[in-house]
């Protein structure tokens, strides 16, 4: 049983064993996924050489300061390029990765807080922007992340707010720059980072967060924080706002800092965070008991990610024997290459990732990716898996480990007995390994 | 119909099941209707006054401000006097001239707020409450040639929407990149995934179309769509999606999407690039249906129009009622349908959306009715069971 529960554990939780991983995770799954949690975070080799995002804003800024042409010239060659890099470097960083769990962590809370290069001005900054913004907060508290996520530049761009301007504030006053208020993050921030669709906010709190939220946008090279946050009091709505019935006084840049805090606090917000962890990990219908526990734990710790992806972990749920979930192209194209080892074209990824509909850093809409069966399995994608498979297994060299070895290592017990039969009657090792990877048990987690 | 069963015991019997696939049980079946019917959901929430404006209400060049001119080049082209479409639309205008373009405006669903998930979610699923069906209203229309050999609904792209999504089951495409495998090899990939349903009826499925689509494709089955909405890659998907469509049997309803449409800032610039890209797909769409485009209607439909005022960042916020257009052979064109509701303070929607003043599912209705000919009782009880007061829209279609 616990041994079936080491390759649960690297499936469900991680990415997909590594040759030597099972042995590794031993008798203890839960203890080797905590672990996880408590070891200090290992900064990907892949990411170590990336820009700042800073750079990018500041290269933007100057950009736009020459003409839109130019802006447009480079967002096309140099900061696409610059999106590749940090794709890549995703990929490579959970091929890779000793510590799988903290890495869904990352693109978990990195699909919640979405910034996506679909919005040609984000495509620089959303790598960059997972990279400063969630990664260091995954084991944190909830409301740092979002004070993170929601002041990086990379999503004030994404949903409009560096160039939201309060009506009454100094610089909404001058006609000529034609400027006023964007609701596009506010109302993003309500209704998918924090309470909910059906948390209880209007139209009218959403005009009233977006006035909190005015100034908050990316310093220029004059400003103090050069690339980065900053608040530009001249364009600060002035005066009371009042958020679901709770006023929050003139403060400058700590209104939105306050409202965050407030929101983070909601129960809404657990319940809702609680709901999309549950469904992530353990099934497109999550148990509510298994929800009810998750956000219990979010509100008692007060958003304390550390225990929430442990209470996560512990639940019994969670792990059921079952593969319920469907792997995401993502989620399947990374575990097989961890299950293959060796060395990976990631260039040749980005490709299979583009024809799978999901490439790094590219989800359609602020809500990121779907996180259901139905969006991601269809007789075309079924298809296409089996593929890749055959194309993974076609570059294989003799040397290489052998299908049923690789079988021992990454699905174990979890492959039916007449699956591993097929593979070890397979006409030949490619097919053999084909067989494996684009069989049911690598397709889900 | 393809069962699972027939796979199971095609993959048990060893080569049967591609026996099967080489003899193509496609070709052989009778297909349920021969007209066409395309859904293109423009997600993002189009502006209806900037792909509709309507220049001629008193009040739309004080309301839009510096959006009412939309190209410094060029004027918006105008349709009958009062409205007018957007200046890059120009395959569409030529649509228009032929009587094959109509226009539905200040129409929604019956969703007032302004989260684009729950209006898709009620677009797609068309019911009164969001959430509330799992299923499309497309993929329950489609339970009708439930009957039919061949699988009526097509999605087109990587996944399927929401509104092709249920019960009955659907032909997928999406352009190929990979190494084709050998039948062998798929053969046994049956055989090994028969214990997972899911994945076995879509492998099955997947393995059953791939060879007729190849026949009708030739190259853009390979054709490289880069999944960063390049221009051309959508044109050569929905060409894609006519062809498949325009064979004499096989699939007759298709979904596709464009997204790009969430313009809060810079919409003149955003839409020059947008309105383009959504004119050619449309034209390749035509272009591949060739001869079926005369039984062909195209609804295109977004989820909510946008704050009919500019914002504050040149763009405009989320809003309510918004434009639709039909276009095709068999539309009844050259005429915009709209209870107008006036563009002055007074008129709109919360004083600040175009009111809307038309439910898209009479359209919906009307278009199941008297394109595809499925029976008013059918359309009322199982694919829209919770909008019965919702009258459909009649003559719609060319007589």
């Amino acid at each position: 049983m616990s041994r079936n529960e080491a390759y649960i554990a690297a499936h469900r939780f991680g990415l997909g064993p590594k040759p030597d991983e099972i042995r590794h995770i031993g008798s203890d799954p839960r203890g080797w996924l905590i672990e996880q949690l408590h070891a200090a975070p290992i900064t990907p080799k892949a990411m170590l050489e990336l820009p700042a995002s800073r750079e990018n804003v500041l290269d933007w800024w100057d950009a736009v300061m020459i003409s839109v042409a130019e802006l447009v010239k480079r967002i096309r060659n140099d900061y696409r390029a610059l999106w590749r890099r940090e794709a890549k470097a995703r990929l490579a960083a959970a091929i890779t990765t000793e510590q799988p769990f903290r890495e869904r962590l990352v693109w978990f809370w990195g699909n919640h807080f979405t910034v996506s290069g679909r919005k040609a001005v984000a495509i620089g900054m959303a790598g960059g922007h997972e990279r400063e913004a969630i990664r260091p907060h995954v084991t944190g508290r909830f409301q740092d992340m979002l004070y993170n996520a929601t002041s990086h530049p990379g999503m004030l761009f994404y949903l409009d707010n560096y160039a939201s301007v309060g009506p009454h504030s100094y610089r909404g006053g001058v006609t000529y720059y034609n400027q006023g208020l964007n609701e596009n993050l506010a109302r993003e921030i309500l209704e998918l980072h924090t309470l909910g669709v059906d948390g209880g906010y209007s139209q009218q709190d959403v005009r009233e967060f977006a006035k909190m939220l005015t100034g908050w946008t990316f310093g220029r090279r004059y400003n103090p924080t050069p690339g980065a946050f900053h608040f530009r009091e001249k364009t600060h709505e002035p005066g009371d706002k009042v958020l679901l019935g709770r006023t929050f006084r003139p403060d400058g840049v700590n209104e939105g800092r306050a409202a965050l805090e407030w929101l983070a606090g909601q129960d809404a917000t657990a319940r809702h965070l609680a709901f999309k962890l549950a469904r992530h990990f353990i099934a497109d219908q999550p148990p509510p008991a298994a929800v009810d526990k998750l956000a219990r734990t979010f509100m008692e710790t007060e958003g304390d990610l550390m225990e929430l992806a442990q209470a996560l972990v512990n639940l019994p749920e969670a792990w059921d024997p079952m593969l319920r979930k469907f792997k995401t192209p993502q989620e399947y194209v990374v575990g097989a290459m961890r299950a293959v080892g060796g060395n990976t074209d990631y260039g040749e990824l980005m490709s299979v990732l583009t024809s799978f509909g999901q490439l790094p850093f590219m989800a359609l809409s602020p809500a990121g990716w779907p996180d259901k069966e139905t969006a991601w399995l269809n007789p075309d994608s079924a298809l296409r898996r089996a593929r890749f498979a055959v194309s993974v297994a076609g570059r294989r060299s003799a040397d290489d480990p052998g299908a049923v070895q690789i079988a021992a290592n990454s699905t174990g017990d979890l492959l039916p007995q007449n699956v591993l039969q097929q593979i070890t009657e397979a006409t030949n090792p490619k097919e053999a390994l084909a067989l494996l990877l684009a069989s049911p048990t690598m397709q889900r987690r | 119909m393809i069962t699972r069963r027939r796979i199971l015991q095609g993959a048990a019997g060893a080569a049967g099941a591609i026996a099967a696939l080489g003899n193509s049980p496609l070709t052989l079946a009778a297909a349920a209707t021969d007209r066409r019917l395309v859904v293109v959901i423009l997600r993002g929430g189009t502006d209806g006054l900037a792909l509709v404006p309507a220049p001629g209400d008193a009040n739309f060049g004080q309301l839009r401000q510096r959006l009412a001119v939309q190209d410094p080049n060029a004027d918006n082209i105008d349709l009958d006097g009062f409205f007018a479409l957007h200046p890059k639309l120009t395959g569409l205008a030529s649509l228009w001239r032929e009587k094959q373009l109509a226009v539905v405006h200040a129409a929604q669903t019956g969703y007032r707020s302004r989260s684009h998930f729950d209006a898709q979610d009620l677009l797609e699923t068309g019911h009164n409450t969001v959430s509330a069906l799992a299923d499309g209203w497309l993929n329950r229309a489609l339970g009708y040639f439930a009957a039919a050999e061949t699988r009526t609904g097509l999605a087109v792209g990587y996944g399927t929407p929401l509104i092709l999504q249920g019960k009955t089951p659907i032909a997928t495409w999406a352009p190929r990149r990979l190494d084709r495998p050998e039948p062998e090899f798929l053969n046994k990939l049956m055989m090994i995934s028969a214990r997972d349903p899911e994945i076995s009826r879509a492998l099955g499925e997947g393995i059953k179309t791939e060879a007729v689509n190849r026949r009708r494709l030739g190259h853009l089955e390979s054709s490289e769509i880069a999944g960063t909405g390049a221009p051309r890659a959508l044109a050569d998907l929905a060409e894609a999606a006519g062809r498949l469509l325009s064979a004499d049997t096989g699939a007759r309803v298709a979904a596709l999407d464009i997204d790009g449409w969430d313009t809060h800032g810079y919409q003149i610039t955003a839409l020059s690039y947008r309105m383009p890209i959504l004119d050619r797909t449309l034209m390749a769409l035509k272009a591949g249906l060739g001869a079926a485009w005369a039984n062909t209607m195209v609804m295109v439909v977004t989820e909510f129009g946008r704050t009919a005022v500019p914002n504050g960042t040149n763009g405009t916020d989320h809003g309510t009622g918004g434009a639709m257009l039909l276009l095709g052979g068999a539309v009844r064109g050259g005429r915009v349908l709209a209870d107008w509701p006036g563009l002055g303070k007074a008129d709109l929607y919360e004083g600040r959306d175009l009111k809307p003043t038309m439910d898209l599912r009479a359209v919906f209705k009307g278009v199941l009715m008297a394109h595809l000919g499925v029976d008013a009782a059918y359309v009322e009880d199982t694919v829209f069971p919770a909008s019965r007061a919702i009258r459909p829209l009649e003559n719609l279609t060319v007589a």
